[in-house]
């Protein structure tokens, strides 16, 4: 556990929460980190590596950092033969968000985690100590020097999500049982911080820790929502797939070794050179664990060129690629930017001039709509595996097969850079 | 003996040296029908079906049901090329346990790491076409193939795989060998031949009346 100045929730990502308020944080957890097989086969250790719960705008998962920084899921894993898609717990189907001190603990309970949930943690320990206290399909312990702002801010996104919806939605909508916490209290069902949390998995294994609740605190505002709704447009003279090339562009100033490539199908971000990704890739790791970001263009709602300006000095985005090992930091600086949102992905890539900012949307579009009309086959491809999601799944008229309107819960504006600084200059290239 | 089956086809029932056959001329053109088990041995699994048929209810059915095929001839040689009805497929299995592409006949497998969409999207939800020639494919894949494909989709409750191998396009079935559904599935790869490229033309049949007559 990293002690964090009084006010910041423990492991916020350092410069950049909370300053972007919405953007995802890390809460560090002692415990034990593993790789994937793939990587394993690769020659690439858990050494080094932090588990901690990335908390995200609607949703929550366990992965692995490395110098405080997460790595970037690959959005579709194999692990035992089994498909992982979409990786993370949904805020909306948490019951209740508790702050307070675990104590009597007579020593650290090794829980350990199931290979659905993340392919980078193995164990987690839970100790003596102030947490916050999730309960829901999982019971969740996260521990902070600072319980009450970690629970209010989590409790403050998981009722933007309640409110303003989200692709998580359906989970909270239709709970399950188990996810009705400790059942009716007084008649009615328990939500929220109004909740006493269940010992339920603890008292099971261990006698006798006591939990000392906190008061809560109230919960900060909640962000924006409401992108302007754009009628579906089907697209006419879309060309052949394997006729469209990759495009790449390089990334100036600060950014200046790396570079934006988009394929038919994905959105490549990484040190230059890219390497290719075979068009017909079944979405899983390439047998060189591969040292770039990737997105599939079918998960992207909103494509927008902009201005960002007022940025604080050396606001940075960092990441690792799925390898683990190599760092992807995007410098931010006052200038054009293109600004990439869907419901499981976000991306803010400066550009050195608005021509690049349009040509890369005009370009992100375009293969979109070759990636609609022409998907893989594979439901685990791109296109299919997005269009589970009913909020990316294309839109069937008389005129044919549209890109999916904007969702109603988009935010107006990056949730990874602080509120104010981002000016969209050019509209929806659809 | 005809078993019902119109002039110029053939039933065949060989009672130890193979499975029942079909072949003949039909609507001019060469026309060739089996059915086979799926597996070539007998297993422990056959004996306890024989046994006691309810079993097929839960066992491992798809190792062990048999698969009928209707084939016509073509004129030349052909790339490989398949349509799979995406019904009944199992997407998880991209290759075979060998790494190879999966086997046409095996309709639980289809070759989804050579497959390409049309473009058509009624078509692209309903079927997989998997060939290892893009261009072989997009000729033969045309438009007013893919959409005649989808018209008639419900009407013809056809198949698991449409095949094209060499000189042979066919189409795979898990119904029976008798007049009533090979017959059906014989007018519709005919038909389909009406719709495609005119690079699959069906072989001359000897003494046969021109390509698509009625039969007599």
């Amino acid at each position: 556990m990293t002690p964090t100045p009084a006010g910041a929730a423990a492991g916020a990502l350092p410069g950049l929460w909370p300053h972007a308020p919405d953007a995802p944080f890390l809460v560090p957890v002692p415990g034990t980190a593993e790789v994937p097989d793939e990587l394993r086969a690769a020659g690439i250790t858990a050494e080094g590596l932090q588990p901690a719960y990335w908390i995200g705008r609607d949703r929550f998962y366990l992965t692995a950092t490395r110098n405080g920084l997460p790595i970037a899921w690959p959005n579709v894993t194999h692990r035992g033969g089994e498909v992982v898609r979409n990786p993370g717990i949904p805020l909306a189907g948490v019951v209740t968000v508790r702050p307070g001190v675990i104590s009597n603990l007579r020593k650290p309970v090794e829980m350990s985690v199931d290979d659905w949930l993340t392919p980078f943690v193995d164990k987690v320990l839970l100790d003596n100590g102030p947490a916050v206290f999730l309960t829901g399909q999982y019971e969740v312990f996260l521990p902070t020097p600072d319980p009450v702002g970690l629970a209010a801010e989590i409790e403050r996104r998981r009722q933007g999500v309640i409110r303003f919806g989200g692709w998580t939605m359906p989970d909270a909508a239709n709970p399950p049982d188990n996810l009705r916490g400790g059942g009716p209290i007084d008649g009615r069902p328990v939500y929220g911080m109004d909740a006493q949390p269940t010992f339920r998995r603890i008292t099971a294994l261990f006698a006798e820790p006591t939990w000392q609740p906190h008061t809560p605190a109230p919960i900060g505002s909640l962000r924006p929502v409401g992108e302007p709704p754009s009628a579906p447009r089907p697209p006419r003279n879309v060309p052949l797939p394997e006729s469209v090339p990759d495009q790449v562009w390089n990334l100036g100033g600060a950014n200046s070794g790396l570079q934006v490539m988009a394929t038919v199908r994905r959105m490549v971000l990484g040190p230059a050179p890219l390497p290719r990704i075979p068009s017909l890739s079944l979405e899983r790791f390439p047998p060189e664990p591969h040292p770039f970001m990737s997105v599939p263009l079918a998960r992207l709602s909103v494509v927008r060129a902009g201005q960002l300006s007022g940025l604080p000095p050396r606001w940075a985005v960092r990441g690792l690629a799925p390898d683990t090992r190599t760092e992807i930091r995007l410098t931010m600086a006052d200038g054009p930017a293109v600004w990439l949102w869907g419901p499981t992905h976000e991306w803010v890539i400066p550009v050195p001039d608005d021509e690049a900012a349009n040509a890369l949307v005009a370009g992100i579009r375009s293969r979109q709509e070759v990636g609609m009309l022409f998907p893989v086959a594979l439901s685990s491809g791109p296109e299919r595996s997005a269009w589970q999601l009913s909020e990316l799944r294309p839109v069937d008229g008389p005129q044919g097969r549209a890109l999916p309107p904007t969702p109603a819960y988009a935010p107006v504006e990056p949730t990874i850079v602080p509120p104010g600084t981002w000016q969209p200059t050019g509209g929806d290239s659809r | 003996m005809s078993h019902g089956f119109p002039p110029g086809l053939t039933y065949q029932s060989p009672l130890f040296s193979g499975p029942p056959t079909v072949h003949g001329v039909y609507r001019g053109v060469n026309v060739f029908a089996d059915r086979s088990r799926n597996s070539s041995t007998w297993d422990l699994w056959d004996v306890v079906n024989l046994l006691d048929p309810e079993v097929l209810s839960w066992g491992s059915r798809h190792e062990h049901e048999s698969t009928m095929r209707v084939a016509v001839e073509l004129t030349g040689p052909l790339p490989y090329l398949t349509i799979a009805n995406r019904e009944g497929t199992n997407d998880s299995i991209a290759v075979g346990s060998d790494g190879q592409p999966p086997h046409p006949f095996d309709k639980w497998n289809v070759d989804f790491a050579h497959s390409l969409s049309i473009g058509y999207p009624p078509f692209d939800d309903r079927y997989v076409v998997s060939s290892g020639d893009i261009g072989f494919l997009r000729t033969v894949m045309r438009p007013e193939l893919a959409q005649w494909m989808v018209s008639v989709h419900d009407r013809v409750r056809w198949q698991k795989v449409v095949f094209l191998e060499s000189r042979v396009w066919a189409l795979s079935s898990d119904k029976q060998l008798d007049p009533g559904h090979v017959l059906p599935l014989a007018d519709y790869l005919i038909e389909m031949l009406h719709h495609t490229h005119p690079v699959a033309t069906p072989a001359p049949a000897p003494g046969a009346q021109a390509f698509g007559g009625d039969t007599a």
